[in-house]
């Protein structure tokens, strides 16, 4: 063959080769090109209901350091105050009480309901509530400036009846220590939170984003001391699943709520077991006896309606 | 002429363009794979070592099966040696044990047992091999026949399981091997092992006369409290906050992780392992893929941060002694002298270092922060025979030879005002664990279980 055939041949071939390529360096310049420029929420917006409820702020927050509340004299005077109910105080710091005649409770007007019968009502977050059915409790989470969601040591839990009368709960209370970390850290952007979650399938499309709230959350299952309590995205998906992104290191956790009651009882449970000694009556007559009865009575509630309703 | 200059001027333009285009795409993938996170790594370290896997998987016992009895070397420490040359036979023509074709153990054999059960994977760390071992099973101990008329199964990887599937291999320069096992046997000083039935009409060896001298060890410690050490297992130390815990010792927490400190031992935990995210990354492998990560992972964790507190002038080290791959968890424990060291206290277990993984994270690891250093000879205690372990353990109402995973000779670790003393012990293994046998509990049948004893 004449090298002026060879050429036109080579020609050819690098022409194809070259449409093939330049193909190839558009296709990327335009994948390049997308991925910075479409934004978070272009990605999720049409999937994804209720984007409006993501906030903006804070975008920067520094470790919470809180520990348990220990009720002074005068906290205790303050309880004995409170009208129609037998309390029992456990290790200075967790109220158990109980209604003598169940108290009407509406849900929307929970604030006038708590006020009057509930102790310190102003640490909580009386606008939001979580309902364990399995339960039937109302889950009251502190607020320290921002919620702190699902701790055990911050919360007010209302056990009502079937009637939906409130008739007993359990109160613990949280307060900031006295020293308190000083490193800020940048937090992750709310609207990445949301776009991890759908991409890992925990957030399904036509969901709705029903709340999306700063406040403090930690992993700890029991904590003594002084907790630390970290930065958090609270997530509430169509009213009903709760996610807690750790807005320092990114981890996504989900809560049950049914799950943190069964774990409050456990943990008054073991008190009753191994310890009846650190619960106290607030009216000194109580004998043990009705102490146990009293306490077997209120584990034996939650049980009761597990799983009933 | 023009035409072809024109073609010529062409060509060399297209081939310069696909040089051209080609980097200009292989650019751009590079660029997009450096978006990935790199690891966090930490600098920080304690005051040990590093290890290696070859260190660390040993058998905890040799024995010989010759005419009829069976005995182990006078002193422990020469076991070592027969491991290290049995580690460097060569084997080939690794396969299956065929289940009709069980073993002749009437001829003199070798043994070696290992303190666990571990994937045939592990095979390729001990010994050499021309490549991995394919078959995938378990195996527990070592069985090494000294026949000069046997052309197969010259040596046996032996399942723990009576119906789980064994390995046989073969040896090069057989007689060569018989000779040197041979020469060991007619030199060496032996001591008689007793036979001993335990559960599942397993027979495990203890040696009849206790040839072990217990030693006092001064120590040194890590402390907590510093960042430095914090930061080996928080990502930000500079926010951990510590309290007393009612149950004694210290608690370490940054909202995520917690490290409780009690004495000399520490317990790690990573709540963050149950994040919703994580991708199940050692879901759905196959138990040797469990297990080779499980060995390789917990070595490199302890490895990033000198973690092994070898004293190799004292004879102290640490050994795999027990692997669950349905719990993703692994153990070493602290070997004197060649043999394992127990802790009569298991919430403070200073004597083991292990680690429990999740979703490919390190969820929980314990381990001690002292190193044993200098050591100095304890007056002997007299320590129970093996019969009269064997006879204890028959009459007691606490035990039940069908319920015995294994007795092992050992030490006790036991805290002393400034030293740590280390007692020659029996111990025995059930399904609750590791327990001291002391000569109290002979005394008084069974009523004070761990209590310091007089032996």
């Amino acid at each position: 063959m004449q090298w002026g055939q060879i050429k036109t041949l080579f020609i050819l071939c690098f022409l194809i080769l070259d449409i093939f390529l330049l193909q190839q360096f558009i296709k990327n310049q335009q994948t390049v090109s997308v991925l910075p420029e479409a934004s978070l929420e272009e990605n999720i917006q049409g999937n994804i209901e209720g984007l409006d409820n993501i906030p903006e702020e804070p975008t920067e927050a520094s470790m919470l350091y809180a520990q348990r509340k220990e009720l002074s004299e005068d906290d205790m005077t303050a309880l004995e105050e409170l009208p129609n109910q037998d309390m029992l105080i456990i290790e200075d710091h967790l109220i158990i009480s109980r209604f003598d005649d169940p108290v009407a409770f509406d849900i929307d007007e929970a604030g006038d309901n708590i006020v009057e019968n509930i102790w310190n009502d102003e640490s909580y977050d009386l606008e939001n509530y979580i309902l364990d059915e399995k339960t039937n409790t109302y889950l009251f989470f502190q607020k320290i400036d921002h919620p702190i969601f699902y701790n055990l040591s911050g919360v007010l839990m209302i056990h009502v009846n079937e009637d939906g009368d409130m008739t007993s709960y359990v109160q613990t209370i949280l307060e900031k220590a006295e020293e308190q970390p000083e490193e800020k850290y940048g937090l992750a952007n709310p609207m990445k939170v949301i776009s991890d979650l759908f991409r890992r399938n925990s957030i399904q499309s036509g969901s709705t984003i029903s709340k999306m709230e700063f406040g403090y959350h930690n992993l700890l299952p029991l904590p003594n001391g002084v907790q630390v309590l970290i930065p958090t995205w609270g997530v509430e998906v169509n009213d009903s699943e709760y996610y807690y992104a750790n807005a320092v290191e990114g981890h996504i956790s989900t809560r049950d709520e049914n799950e943190f009651v069964s774990e409050m009882r456990n943990d008054i449970q073991e008190y009753v077991v191994s310890d009846i000694g650190a619960i106290q009556p607030l009216d000194p007559d109580w004998e043990q006896q009705d102490i146990t009865q009293f306490l077997n009575q209120l584990l034996q509630n939650i049980e009761l309606s597990d799983g009933v309703n | 002429m023009k035409f072809e200059l024109a073609k010529t001027i062409i060509l060399t333009f297209l081939v310069g363009l696909s040089f051209l285009l080609t980097l200009a795409i292989w650019n751009y993938d590079r660029a997009y794979e450096v978006a990935e996170d790199a690891d966090q790594t930490t600098e920080a370290e304690l005051a040990g070592m590093e290890e290696n896997k070859k260190n660390l998987i040993e058998p905890y016992q040799i024995v010989f099966h010759t005419n009829g009895t069976t005995v182990g070397y006078e002193n422990k420490k020469e076991e070592l040696e027969i491991f290290d040359y049995v580690s460097n036979l060569h084997l080939y023509d690794f396969k299956m044990l065929e289940e009709n074709n069980r073993i002749d153990e009437s001829v003199d054999y070798v043994e070696l047992v290992f303190p666990t059960s571990m994937p045939s994977s592990y095979i390729a760390e001990i010994i050499s091999t021309e490549g991995p071992v394919s078959i995938d099973t378990q195996f527990k101990s070592i069985k090494l026949f000294l026949d000069e008329n046997r052309d197969s199964n010259q040596i046996i990887f032996e399942n723990s399981d009576p119906y789980g599937i064994d390995i046989r291999a073969n040896i090069q320069n057989m007689p060569q091997v018989i000779e040197h096992f041979n020469q060991l046997l007619l030199v060496g000083d032996f001591i008689t092992y007793l036979p001993v039935e335990v559960r599942n009409s397993q027979t495990i060896y203890i040696p009849k006369d206790a040839n072990i001298k217990g030693k006092k060890f001064r120590y040194t410690t890590i402390s907590p409290d510093t960042q430095t050490f914090q930061s080996i297992f928080f990502q930000n130390p500079q926010d951990v906050a510590n309290s007393p815990n009612p149950e004694g010792g210290q608690t370490y927490s940054d909202g995520t992780r917690q490290m409780v400190v009690r004495g000399y031992f520490m317990e790690f935990t990573d709540f963050s392992t149950d994040d919703i995210t994580q991708n199940e990354q050692m879901e759905g492998t196959a138990i040797q893929g469990i297990g080779d990560q499980l060995l390789t992972n917990s070595l490199e964790h302890i490895n990033s941060h000198n973690g092994w507190f070898t004293e190799k002038s004292e004879n102290i080290k640490y050994r795999l002694y027990d692997l669950n791959t349905s719990l993703r968890n692994i153990k070493y424990r602290m070997v004197y002298n060649n043999y394992p060291v127990f802790s009569s206290n298991s919430l403070e277990d200073i004597a083991t270092m292990s680690l429990e993984y999740r979703n490919g994270k390190v969820f929980k690891y314990t381990r001690p922060l002292m190193i044993l250093a200098q050591s100095y000879d304890r007056s002997d205690r007299k320590l129970m025979s093996a019969e009269e372990l064997v006879a204890f353990l028959e009459e007691s109402e606490q035990y039940e030879m069908n319920r015995i995973l294994n007795i092992q000779l050992g030490y006790r670790i036991e805290q002393q005002e400034q030293v740590y003393d280390l007692i020659p012990t029996w111990c025995v293994e059930t399904y609750n664990g590791w327990e001291i046998i002391t000569r109290d509990m002979v005394v008084d049948q069974g009523g004070q279980r761990n209590a310091v004893g007089t032996n």
